[in-house]
């Protein structure tokens, strides 16, 4: 049976292909040991099989993200099933854009995916998305991908969904070394190795990434993209002291510096400077078997983040703007499973200190927060299982919040499985939500103040000092900021009708409540306004995702996805059905009511969302190649008429399809070459995909020296 | 968002339509027109100044008298009555597209109280987008004045664009030195419909 299963799942588990070029044969071992691509332990915190697991996962493993020629986080990312990558604003590659690489997950936006690195939760979120470019893929082993809201094992930001980076190395002792060029002088050069004992494990990874850049507006005079470059190192150490216990440490460390040149008020450039961005992570885990039926896993982490944009004016050179933001994270958890008759308990908890200290804020702020959780998974029947699962998390600076989820897998036979799950998923207020005090005096001096630095004791005093002209009614309503919510449904059926063939349908839905959105509280004696943060919005998104894969050769595979997203703001929906609200059908013309049909949704979102992928591995010649296709349709960006969404098509960015390449040989037992084309029908948007440049070409060479094993 | 370019050729071409209104009831026919308005983009300094029975803008030296109506600075905008001028104008706004607005109300007209506390709202008309840093007035809003005369007008802003001294578009990181609006309006010097 199981064998079987193992045959059937995902198309990377070939193993046998991917070991001829760098792995030994001899590493593909047992199906739970976290490695295989058809185990994901993102979904329960426990290593299940994918076929096992109750809520949608999409598993990308390294065969793929090499296959594809990926090197960073983003690449690989974008190429799957209902995932889109939000763009940057051009100087995201070092993690310091203005929105950065995001990922959208089920239409909720780049602020609600958790993003976890080995298992720990990554830090460095600019405007509340993390930039995925920050992080190479040359030393990913997989990326697990869960869909719908996770709060009840994550906490917060697994809302609209968890990705997890997993480094986890194979056995074995080897050294690989890489180098790429391509298009804008892109050079990639990497050194990675692993070495292994009886006790002790060894694995590093090393990686220089530069760009000079490109350009995709030649009427700007800035650079969409201005040229970077990033070093990221990991080193990963596991030591196994006895058959129950084994230690990991995990370290990594990412330095990235970029250009940032401006023309202010300007035709030419007239101001210039670095974004310097510095990450690392240190992160212990003791793995500890008390029995056969009781496993423990301590985790401390110990993680920063400092990222400093410093400009300066060219002809003066007198400093322009300069602004640092530096996070600390530290966390400590526990997690216990027990296996109690054909109930999985799994028992966890922890404690987490956060840090920041910006330019923008008063002082250096402090947060506590302190969590459990509780999970059962209970085998009904060999066919059947329910999960249940609770967790609390309590924070010092807003409200507390319990996270319930329930999951049910049901496989009603060799063919056929449906899954089901209902969850619940918040995102905390984040640090500028709470404490950010900015007094904007190059434009025309309105203020924003996070809702921890807001009180109307202060306003009145201002007011009284003739500072502040007039309170608004709307300041009376500021108070304790609740986090994000959101509820999710998920409902899929999955028919695997022979190996290697797999056809799944999932329906969606989540709920959101709570947006945080800011509104004016006050008005200043000069007439600007002061901003504070509310919860106001409610959101939902809904939608139909499919996925096809279907291995019709020994050496061919295809892979297909579709999703279907609506997304509305339930109080602009809302006053669209009551015919309260007006637009135009283009600049200057006269209003017209909006009708129900008119009303687009959330902005940033595709309704259609399209991928198809094949990939050839003949593996008696050592050829390998791959075709993928990504297709998604218009989406709103911006709002004209002032009725809150995208109604017109010069609100739309045009839908765009993006065809990539790749053919590989490899050359012996050591050598592989790469060339790739990505982008090949040339389909850009200067404005609204920055991030994604025109045709561009690259070719790598790695070469894989395996040492003898003993 | 250093490349957000602002999409508004059309915008430049200034339309002025002179249309009448054909009604029974109607002894004089209200005046439509479009009219580009380029006003201070700066939050301080003086206002703009915009007359209906003149059709557009009058000179800042003919503050202290009814030939204007209304006054615009960046996105503010003060009434010729009150804190604000020596007029009797007053002005309302109205949830419903321009052309659906056929009466002026008999009532409901508020001028400025004082500098701060001005007879229009920013919600009332616009809105702010945090993302794009960008204002747009909110289509269907219309506002309908009572003239610093006492004649009656109707009002729709159809664009806010950011613009230079000359009424040339800028687009970001160019900081706008003046708002450009584009406005459509009836003055009706006989009466409250339109």
């Amino acid at each position: 049976m199981m064998q079987r299963m193992r045959e059937r799942i995902g198309l990377w588990t070939l193993a046998c292909l991917l070991s001829q070029f760098s792995f030994a044969q001899k590493t593909k071992v047992d199906t739970l040991d976290g490695r295989s691509d058809d185990v994901v332990i993102t979904a329960t915190r426990t290593e299940r099989k994918l076929t096992n697991i109750a809520v949608p996962a999409i598993v990308v493993g390294q065969k793929q993200i090499l296959q594809s020629g990926s090197l960073r986080l983003n690449d690989i990312l974008q190429e799957q099933t209902g995932l889109f990558v939000t763009s940057g604003t051009g100087s995201g590659a070092v993690g310091g854009g203005v929105f950065g690489n995001g990922i959208q997950l089920q239409g909720l936006s780049a602020d609600y995916t958790m993003i976890l690195l080995d298992g720990e939760p990554l830090i460095g979120r600019q405007g509340g998305v993390m930039d995925l470019s920050r992080f190479a893929v040359g030393n990913i082993r997989k990326i697990e991908i869960i869909k719908g809201p996770a709060s009840s094992l994550y906490g917060s930001e697994a809302m609209g969904g968890v990705i997890n980076i997993i480094t986890e190395p194979l056995s074995g002792k080897q050294t690989q070394v890489g180098a790429r060029y391509g298009s804008f002088a892109t050079q990639d050069y990497h050194i990675s190795g692993s070495s292994a004992n009886e006790k002790n494990q060894l694995y590093y990874f090393l990686n220089r990434n530069s760009s000079a850049g490109y350009e995709l507006d030649k009427n700007t005079p800035e650079k969409t993209l201005d040229p970077f470059y990033n070093y990221t190192a990991q080193l990963k150490y596991t030591h196994k002291f006895n058959r129950n216990t084994r230690l990991t440490l995990n370290n990594r460390y990412f330095y990235g510096k970029q250009e940032s040149f401006y023309a202010i008020n300007s035709r030419e450039i007239n101001v210039g400077g670095h974004g310097t961005t510095n990450d690392f992570t240190i992160n212990p885990v003791l793995h500890y078997q008390f029995s056969e039926k009781i496993k423990n896993r301590l985790s401390l982490v110990a993680s920063g983040f400092h990222f400093v944009q410093d400009l300066d004016s060219l002809n003066s050179k007198a400093n322009y703007y300069y602004d640092s933001f530096r996070q600390n994270f530290w966390r400590a958890e526990n997690q216990t499973d027990f296996q109690l008759g054909n109930h999985l308990l799994t028992v966890g908890g922890g404690y987490t200190l956060q840090s920041v200290l910006t330019t923008r804020y008063r002082e250096q702020k402090f947060q506590h927060i302190w969590h459990a959780f509780v999970q059962d998974e209970w085998k009904l029947k060999e066919n059947i299982s329910l999960i249940a699962g609770l967790r609390y998390d309590n924070n010092t600076d807003f409200a507390s919040r319990l996270s319930p989820k329930f999951a049910f897998h049901w496989q009603l036979n060799e063919k056929w499985t449906i899954n089901s799950s209902i969850g619940a998923g918040f995102k905390a207020p984040d640090f500028r939500q709470l404490y950010l005090s900015f007094v904007n005096n190059a434009a025309d001096g309105y203020s924003i103040f996070g809702a921890s630095e807001f009180s109307i004791a202060e306003l009145q005093r201002q007011q009284s000092i003739g500072l502040i002209a007039q309170i608004l009614p709307a300041a009376f309503a500021i108070q304790e900021l609740q986090p994000e919510i959101s509820q999710g449904f998920n409902f899929a059926i999955q028919f695997r009708p022979k190996a290697g063939w797999k056809a799944e349908v999932n329906v969606f839905r989540n709920d959101i409540n709570n947006l945080i959105n800011f509104i004016p509280v006050a008005t200043n004696n000069n007439g600007s306004s002061v901003f504070s943060y509310i919860n106001v919005n409610r959101a939902f998104t809904q939608g139909l995702e499919g996925s096809l894969d279907i291995k019709f050769s020994k050496y061919w595979n295809l892979s297909a996805g579709y999703q279907f997203l609506q997304t509305a703001d339930k109080q602009i929906l809302g006053a669209v059905k009551a015919g309260e609200v007006f637009g135009r059908d283009r600049e200057g013309a006269p209003a017209r009511l909006m009708r129900r049909s008119d009303y687009s949704g959330l902005l940033n979102r595709s309704a259609h969302m399209a991928n198809a992928r094949l990939f050839w591995d003949h593996t008696p010649s050592g050829w390998m190649a791959s075709l993928r296709a990504i297709y998604r349709s218009r989406w709103g960006v911006i709002d004209r008429d002032g009725n809150g969404f995208a109604n017109r098509p010069d609100e739309f960015a045009e839908g765009m399809l993006h065809v990539n390449m790749t053919v590989s040989k490899r050359i012996k037992e050591n050598w592989m070459v790469q060339f790739g084309v990505n982008n090949l029908l040339n389909q850009t948007n200067a404005m609204f995909m920055p991030n994604m440049p025109g045709t561009n070409w690259f070719t790598t060479l790695t070469y894989t020296f395996k040492h003898k094993n003993k | 968002m250093k490349r957000v370019r602002v999409i508004g050729a059309m915008m430049m071409a200034v339309v002025i339509g002179f249309t009448s209104c054909q009604k029974d009831d109607q002894p004089t026919p209200a005046v439509v027109a479009s009219n580009d308005f380029l006003v201070n983009g700066a939050a301080v300094g003086s206002f703009d100044l915009f007359g209906f029975e003149v059709g557009g803008r009058v000179p800042n030296t003919d503050s202290v008298t009814n030939r204007w109506d209304f006054g615009m600075r960046f996105e503010r905008i003060i009434v010729n009555s009150g804190a604000s001028g020596r007029g009797n104008a007053g002005v309302q706004i109205i949830n419903q597209p321009f052309d659906a607005v056929t009466t002026a109300p008999e009532t409901g007209y508020a001028f400025d109280t004082s500098a701060t506390q001005l007879a229009v709202k920013p919600e009332q008309w616009y809105l702010y987008n945090s993302v794009t840093r960008s204002f747009s007035p909110i289509a269907g809003r219309t506002f309908v004045f009572r003239t610093a005369n006492n004649k009656f007008a109707k009002m729709e802003i159809l664009t806010a664009l950011p613009a230079d001294d000359n009424g040339n578009l800028v687009t970001p990181p160019t900081r706008p030195t003046r708002i450009k609006y584009q406005l459509r309006f009836a003055f009706q010097s006989n009466g409250r419909n339109f």
